[in-house]
């Protein structure tokens, strides 16, 4: 199974989806926020490829409903969807420039001036950081506003970082490359045993070790080095009392558990790893392995928190690996010269570089099938279909879809691109 | 013209500026410190480039040592890795100016800042792919 793709020209350095907006920062230091479900329908040409575009590019989660999965077992139906996405995913789905302006909502210059270093949306806030900091402003905001994103950023930390991260909740990784490792962490509960480094914002140092990019892993944060050793910083729950005499439970630093551990290598030489939730890889000469983390693993019964799954190996061409990410489809690898996303399914599709950047959703809720890929002269954005066919539990690659960890209304309709009543909750990062 | 390391250098290129030429990034062997493998002339000529250039930034500022559009190496690491990118530095803000070959991979402060990173591509020097790369620090061969 094939993915399907959305092609937008234009010369662009950033992206991110969020709500039914589509966010493009354009080289030149625009900020263009469009329509996204506006865009998508506009390619729909007959009814009938109706629900297999919406699945694929407005509401990514809903298949994953655990009714449907058990009517997917029905082969007749799980069949006659196949067949949706099939007549889709040949088709040339493709707008210019221009052709993408009667779908903006509206316009900017990127907040501070700057092209962002790296940027996340959570929580009705846009995160990024450049040269002179980290930054927040509010996105996703009315049509009656001047900007979609507040041209008066707050500045939340002057560190020169690499990039961000945002957890399912609200917390974001920072990762400083020398600096170190940090959390900006915006729960109701802060740790209290992490150095807090900012008066202002809740900023607390993790690791005082080289961080190139991190990612959470259940509680923990993976953070990768590509020049030192990469470790898992792990944490737990710490029980205690508020002032009410009520619990209040602490999300507390535990330990670092380094990379040579987890994937049980003896020499010292440096190789590249990543993580995000239950899988960590290592990069290879060739390839990557896989090892299935087991969080809840409890070690006085001899269970192990690191297990080997498999390795992939990739052609020669493709150079070093350079770069890595996981979503539910699959594992998404960069190498010197393409990006390959390995899916779940064990299909493989190579996109020749140069890539700009490339950005994967699988926190969202409603995009997590979705895989951006920024080039020279386009946006690429793919969607996948085929992880909602497959067993979950079994899967060796791509992030296991747990039903539980999405608290869904599926009261809406499929149709609905976004369920909005969730954005009430002030918890949730969305 | 001879110059000399560790002395103040006036040239009319870069005046009202001076340049020192740091001994401390010819030396091999120093474990934190990269080493320029291009001679005093070729190092001064990258900072006068830098400085026509306009790649400043406040007190410190980012070169090249261009072969038309291609970029060629100026310096190593201690671990022999090679370097294409010049870091100069007023550390006094005196307008008294030294450089070395920056490390921008491993050291976060060596980086090009975002807008002279888009001057560089949108000269041809380098791609917007490997900007991106450079400001995230992660591995790119220049």
């Amino acid at each position: 199974m094939h993915p399907v793709k959305i092609t937008l020209k234009g010369d662009y350095y950033d992206c991110q989806i969020y709500r039914g907006r589509l966010y493009l920062w354009t080289f030149d230091g625009d900020l263009k926020v469009y329509n996204w479900k506006d865009i998508v329908q506009s390619f729909i040409k007959k009814e009938t490829d109706n629900i297999a575009m919406t699945f694929c590019f407005l509401d990514g989660n809903y298949l994953y409903k655990s009714s449907l999965i058990e009517l997917f077992k029905d082969i007749d139906f799980k069949n006659l969807l196949l067949k949706k996405f099939n007549a889709i995913e040949n088709s040339t789905f493709e707008l210019s420039f221009e052709q993408l302006d009667k779908f903006l909502f509206g316009e900017q210059e990127t907040p501070t001036g700057i092209l962002p270093t790296d940027t996340e949306i959570y929580s009705n806030k846009l995160y990024f950081i450049n040269e002179n900091g980290l930054f927040s402003s509010s996105a996703h905001r009315a049509k009656s506003d001047k900007y979609p994103v507040s041209s008066k950023p707050a500045k939340l930390w002057d560190c020169n970082l690499l990039s961000i991260k945002a957890n399912k909740y609200p917390q974001l990784a920072l990762s400083g490359g020398d600096e170190g490792l940090y959390e900006l962490n915006m729960a109701s509960s802060l740790p209290s045993n992490l150095k807090r480094i900012e008066r202002k914002s809740p900023i607390f140092q993790i690791s005082e070790n080289h961080s190139s990019f991190s990612n959470y892993s259940y509680l923990n944060i993976y953070n990768t080095s590509l020049i030192e050793n990469s470790f898992l910083a792990t944490f737990k729950w710490n029980i205690t009392k508020d002032k009410n005499n009520k619990e209040k439970p602490l999300r507390d630093f535990d330990s670092n558990i380094d990379d040579k551990t987890i994937f049980n290598v003896k020499n010292k030489k440096h190789f590249i790893s990543w993580g995000i939730e239950d899988k960590l890889y290592k990069a290879t000469d060739s390839g990557f392995e896989i090892i299935k983390y087991n969080n809840y693993a409890i070690l006085e019964r001899g269970e192990k928190q690191f297990n080997r799954l498999k390795s992939v190996e990739f052609n020669a061409w493709k150079g070093k690996v350079v770069n890595g990410g996981t979503a539910y489809f699959g594992n998404i690898v960069e190498c010197e010269n393409a990006l390959i996303v390995i899916q779940s399914d064990n299909n493989t599709l190579t996109i020749p570089g140069p890539i700009t950047k490339w950005r994967i959703y699988p926190r969202s809720m409603n995009y997590e099938n979705h895989l951006h890929v920024i080039l020279d002269d386009r946006i690429e954005i793919y969607s996948f279909n085929h992880d909602y066919f497959l067993n979950q539990e079994d899967k060796e690659i791509g992030i296991q879809f747990r039903p539980e960890k999405h608290r869904r209304n599926y009261k809406t309709s499929y149709f609905d691109d976004t369920d909005e009543s969730f954005f009430d909750n002030g918890d949730l990062p969305f | 013209m001879p110059y000399k390391a560790d002395t103040e250098i006036e040239h009319q290129d870069f005046a009202p500026s001076k340049y020192i030429v740091s001994s401390q990034h010819r030396r091999v062997g120093n474990p934190n410190k990269s080493i320029w493998t291009i001679d005093f002339e070729e190092e001064i000529n990258c900072f006068i480039q830098t400085i026509t250039q306009k790649w400043v930034s406040g007190v410190e500022a980012w070169g090249l040592k261009l072969n038309g559009t291609t970029l060629e190496v100026i310096g190593v690491t201690n671990t022999k890795k090679e370097l294409k990118i010049a870091k100069f530095v007023d550390g006094t803000s005196t307008n008294v100016w030294h450089g070395y070959p920056a490390d921008h991979m491993t050291k976060s402060q060596d980086r090009p800042t975002t807008i002279i990173l888009k001057n560089w591509v949108d000269n041809g020097y380098i791609t917007k792919a490997k900007m991106n790369k450079i400001r995230q620090g992660q591995l790119c061969i220049l």
